[in-house]
């Protein structure tokens, strides 16, 4: 069913690249690409509600994350650091726009520490749960509400800080 | 200069929900707007995943003699064994299935996106049912011998895995889907087979301890435990089954 792969792409594979762009995978869409193949092919074996799918997805996401960020440890890589990625078709001024919205998101994002952004980007790009949050990054809820505040206080205080328009 | 009352709980998962929040606060309110902005950029599939999705050849087709989804693997070096001349009908095809795809991920009426897709569906399911050429037929039936069955590795592969990856570094070789792939299998087989899931709701600890409130945010992987000892990664196989609902 070629259009429920479509439709389930083009409702979660934009959160699942968002995620992966502001985690700074090397190759966000490969990355992506990479996520919803293993999704596609192992849908026939999962069990659970929509939402639990979503959960599912972003547990893929977070691993693949891993997977790659553990490769990269182990050799040596030549990417350009702000290579953009053309992306075919589209509106151009949004992509534009999109753009500038995600480069300053990459930038306040940088003052997190790594569990802290990982929280903050799961409860708000992949908007789950703290307790679906805990599940996929295997931390306990107490942990990640606790992450999920000091990601907000850091945000506070660098905005007030630098005066920061958004 | 007054200090800015802490954030606590509530606060933060209205904030995190989109909620109302203090004038003070509504500075971080916009940002997190601005974090969910960030997942709603459209992407598009490209390649191997494109011609799946426009195929639909995730699972297998009833009456065809594919390997089923979860017997379809390694899709990073498929092309490495075709021929010059099926490499370009793939990438036409490519190309083709890419275009598909993308129409059909698009916001347009669910009408049109059906149609399209249906069209889609009906030019990929016919590799599979002998009626294309026989060229565009061998493609077919090429690569998914090329990738079926998935064999995993033998357990004492793992140092040869290693060596391989630095081998290909050296000549510039790196297959980087090949490599993640055999390192999620490799992981696959160290775990055991009865191995603990978490069941649903476990937290371990009451929702809020006093003891996370001071422990260290950041460590490697919040579980305490560290990698494997030989360097190997501590890969863990992709979930068959849904994380527990809150």
């Amino acid at each position: 069913m070629p259009t429920a792969f479509a439709r389930l792409y083009a409702d979660l594979a934009p959160a699942v690249a968002g995620y992966l762009r502001v985690q700074r995978a090397a190759e966000p869409e490969d990355l992506t690409n990479e996520v919803f193949l293993g999704v596609f092919r192992g849908l026939a074996s999962f069990q659970g509600t929509e939402t639990q799918f979503r959960s599912w997805v972003f547990t893929i996401a977070h691993r693949r994350l891993q997977d790659e960020r553990r490769r990269l440890a182990r050799q040596p890589h030549f990417t350009a650091v702000d290579a953009e990625i053309s992306m075919p078709g589209g509106d151009v001024e949004q992509e534009a726009l999109d753009s500038l919205g995600e480069q300053w998101v990459m930038a306040m994002s940088q003052h997190l520490s790594a569990d802290q952004r990982t929280v903050l980007l799961l409860r708000t790009v992949a908007d789950l749960t703290a307790e679906q949050v805990a599940q996929i990054t295997g931390k306990r809820v107490g942990a990640v509400r606790a992450l999920q505040r000091r990601a907000l206080e850091t945000l506070r205080r660098n905005l007030a800080r630098k005066g920061v328009q958004i | 200069m007054n200090t800015p009352r802490p954030i606590d709980d509530a606060t933060a998962e209205t904030l995190l929900a989109g909620g109302s929040v203090d004038g003070e606060l509504q500075p971080v309110a916009r940002a997190v707007r601005a974090y969910r902005e960030v997942g709603r950029r459209p992407v598009h599939p490209a390649g191997e995943l494109a011609v799946r999705m426009a195929t639909g050849v995730f699972t297998s087709p009833a009456g065809s003699d594919t390997a089923p989804a979860h017997q379809v693997n390694g899709h990073g070096p498929v092309t490495a064994a075709i021929p010059g001349w099926r490499r370009i009908r793939m990438a036409i095809l490519t190309g083709l299935a890419a275009a598909t795809a993308k129409i059909a991920s698009m916001s347009v009426a669910a009408k049109a996106t059906a149609g399209l897709s249906i069209a889609a569906a009906s030019m990929g399911t016919a590799g599979f049912a002998g009626v294309l050429p026989e060229p565009a037929q061998d493609r077919f039936d090429t690569v998914v011998e090329t990738v079926a069955p998935n064999e995993a590795p033998a357990a004492d592969e793992n140092a040869e895995f290693g060596e391989r990856v630095s081998e290909d570094a050296r000549d510039g070789g790196v297959d980087g889907e090949e490599i993640s792939e055999e390192a999620r299998q490799q992981g696959e087989l160290r775990r055991p087979e009865d191995a603990p899931v978490p069941a649903p709701g476990d937290s371990g600890a009451p929702a809020d301890t006093p003891a996370d409130d001071h422990a260290p945010d950041d460590t490697p992987d919040g579980s305490g435990t560290p990698d494997h000892p030989d360097g190997a990664p501590d890969e863990r196989p992709e979930p068959t089954t849904a994380p527990s609902q809150p």
